[in-house]
């Protein structure tokens, strides 16, 4: 698969004018100027392949807004190389929008009085979409993304969910190569968001779209990615794929017993009791120290079993592990 | 081609976007009937004292009209500007293969005319209703349409200057304020300008708030070819240095964004 994203040795540097603390400071402010620079990227390098599903995570204020608005052409690198989709953003800015999409969880294209096959059609010419390619699209889009009974319903009118849908679709209209997506599930209900998953997903295996997503949503990146890249303080902690990130970081499970005996007692090393109660336990190993079937075997020393589940830690705190991590190295 | 067909359409959704506003448009409406009452009553007693204009109430509602409706028919696309930088939907926009000014612009035009239309039917039926029509020659009429479209314009050009000055100062509030208050004192609004001293009257000429305003409102009282086409030109060459200001200011404000971060 060729590559849609090359970025080499980027770096940003900001020139921010330094405040100057209390009444006499705004006084000082005014009459005299002091900048500091603050490296929002620091050198970072990656290439991201055509279909891939990207997660571009980080705390705020990691350099997450600063490479997208790179990659979309709106700033322009301090050094380094930039290239998305062959070509080079900040100059060809205008050639590049007709190839890209974004999604921001928190910003509407959609005209709010007017229903949202109103903003598609502008969209289309926006795009300089032709007539019967746009109908096709449009038609392909709210099949998948089950609009047909919104198109032409006020904006007002539909839930955050339903918006949302709607939003999505406005952005996949003029069939980008590559999808930018801030935050798309943001605010919405459970059922909501992962509608909104599957449909990603499913739209980026069916049409080789590239997914660029940043989100605090652990879930989102979960459901919908394949490989995750770690911003903090501008330089990339890490970058892998999904199940190698797991890897790298699961090192506990959870482990729910449920057996035939009312109480069971555990006291090995590496086992940590959560829960317990009447029949069923719930506990964490640590499996650098324990196996799960050595748990499983000491358990049936003393009861039968009904069931048993082992669950990964979720997603949310895997990343949490992550930072934490290199916040003791920093 | 293309570009203008996208514009176009900005302009047209908008235009429909602002006449489905039932709400606003109300509200608008309802605000200019206020204005017109209280300014006519106003503008009564500071005729019978000064002597003003030789006013008669025809007239003089009717320059109140004519003003009120283009002042209120303007929308504030520097507000909208402002909250794109500041809420990062510039970003999101920018991407766009679309001119963000042009379609800044196509969309505050859009809404113009929605109130444009809205608002003058309630304005000149409000005036009709009240004082008659004064005896103009009918050519007047299609000319204060096209000269209140031309200010109207104009005005939100400045407006969108105004915008561009979030880059620099973030909120647009105290120049919107300021330029509001000016529109006031020198466009002729809440006094006719012919009550201010001479050199007032002297300085307003150069400025474009009597051409978005009192003179071309004044050409109810008196009429003349001359006057319309230099009320036209002073506006049009005000459109002109605004959209040189624009492109300036625009080009500026991206350079801060770069450097400064978003």
């Amino acid at each position: 698969m060729k590559e849609v994203i090359c970025i080499k040795s980027l770096s940003k540097i900001f020139k921010i004018r330094k405040p100057f603390p209390g009444i006499s400071g705004m006084i000082k402010g005014l009459f005299s100027r002091e900048f500091q620079t603050l490296a929002a990227i620091d050198e970072i390098s990656m290439s991201v392949k055509e279909g891939e599903r990207l997660a571009f995570i980080g705390p705020n204020g990691a350099g997450k807004s600063t490479t997208i608005k790179m990659l979309t052409g709106i700033l322009h690198p301090t050094s380094g190389e930039i290239c998305v989709l062959n070509l080079v953003p900040w100059k060809s800015r205008k050639t590049l929008g007709f190839q890209i999409g974004t999604v921001f969880g928190q910003r509407t294209q959609l005209w709010y009085h007017l229903p949202p096959s109103d903003t598609f059609d502008l969209l289309s010419k926006i795009y300089e979409m032709d007539r019967v390619d746009y109908q096709k699209r449009l038609k392909k889009l709210t099949e998948a993304f089950e609009i047909g009974s919104l198109l032409c319903k006020p904006v007002r009118q539909l839930s955050f969910g339903q918006r949302m849908r709607c939003e999505i679709v406005a952005s996949l209209l003029h069939n980008p190569k590559i999808l930018f997506l801030d935050e798309p599930t943001i605010g919405l209900d459970i059922s909501a968001k992962l509608r909104i998953r599957e449909f990603l997903a499913q739209m980026s295996k069916d049409h080789g779209t590239t997914l660029f997503l940043t989100s605090h949503d652990a879930a989102d990146i979960e459901q919908i990615c394949d490989r995750v890249i770690v911003l903090d303080r501008g330089k990339i902690l890490k970058d892998c794929s999904l199940q190698e990130l797991k890897r790298t970081y699961v090192k506990k499970k959870i482990l729910t017993i449920t057996t035939t005996q009312k109480s069971v007692n555990l006291h090995i090393a590496g086992l940590k009791v959560l829960k317990r109660s009447d029949y069923s336990l719930v506990c964490e190993i640590d499996f650098g120290i324990l196996s799960i079937q050595h748990v499983i075997a000491e358990t049936l020393k003393q009861s039968s079993l009904r069931d048993v589940t082992i669950e990964d830690p979720s997603m949310g705190e895997i990343i949490h592990k992550l930072y934490e991590e290199h916040a003791k190295v920093l | 081609m293309r570009s203008m067909q996208k514009y176009y359409k900005v302009f047209t959704l908008s235009f429909s976007h602002a006449l489905k506003n039932t709400k606003s448009l109300i509200g608008l409406s309802f605000f200019l009937l206020i204005c017109l009452v209280i300014f006519s009553n106003l503008w009564k007693v500071m005729a019978a004292k000064t002597g003003a204009f030789h006013l008669d109430p025809t007239t003089l509602l009717w320059y109140i009209a004519l003003n009120e409706w283009i002042f209120i028919a303007i929308p504030r696309p520097e507000r909208d500007m402002e909250m794109d930088l500041r809420s990062g939907k510039l970003a999101y926009l920018l991407p766009r293969p679309m001119s963000y000014l042009c379609s800044t612009f196509f969309s505050s035009l859009g809404v113009f005319m929605a109130n444009f239309l809205v608002l003058g039917v309630v304005s000149f039926g409000f005036t009709w209703m009240q004082v008659g029509f004064p005896a103009l020659p009918n050519i007047a009429w299609p000319l204060f349409l096209a000269i209140g479209a031309l200010s109207g314009i104009v005005g939100i050009l400045f407006q969108m200057v105004i915008g561009l000055s979030a880059f620099w100062i973030h909120e647009v509030e105290p120049f919107t304020w300021i330029w509001e208050k000016l529109l006031f004192a020198f466009g002729g609004l809440i006094l006719p300008l012919s009550v201010y001293p001479q050199w007032w009257q002297n300085l307003s000429q150069f400025t474009p708030f009597p051409y978005i305003l009192g003179y071309r409102s004044a050409l109810v009282i008196e009429f003349g070819a001359f006057e319309f086409f230099r009320i036209t030109s002073a506006l049009l060459l005000f459109g002109l240095f605004c959209i040189g200001a624009i492109a300036l200011l625009y080009r500026k404000g991206l350079k801060i964004l770069n450097i400064e971060g978003g």
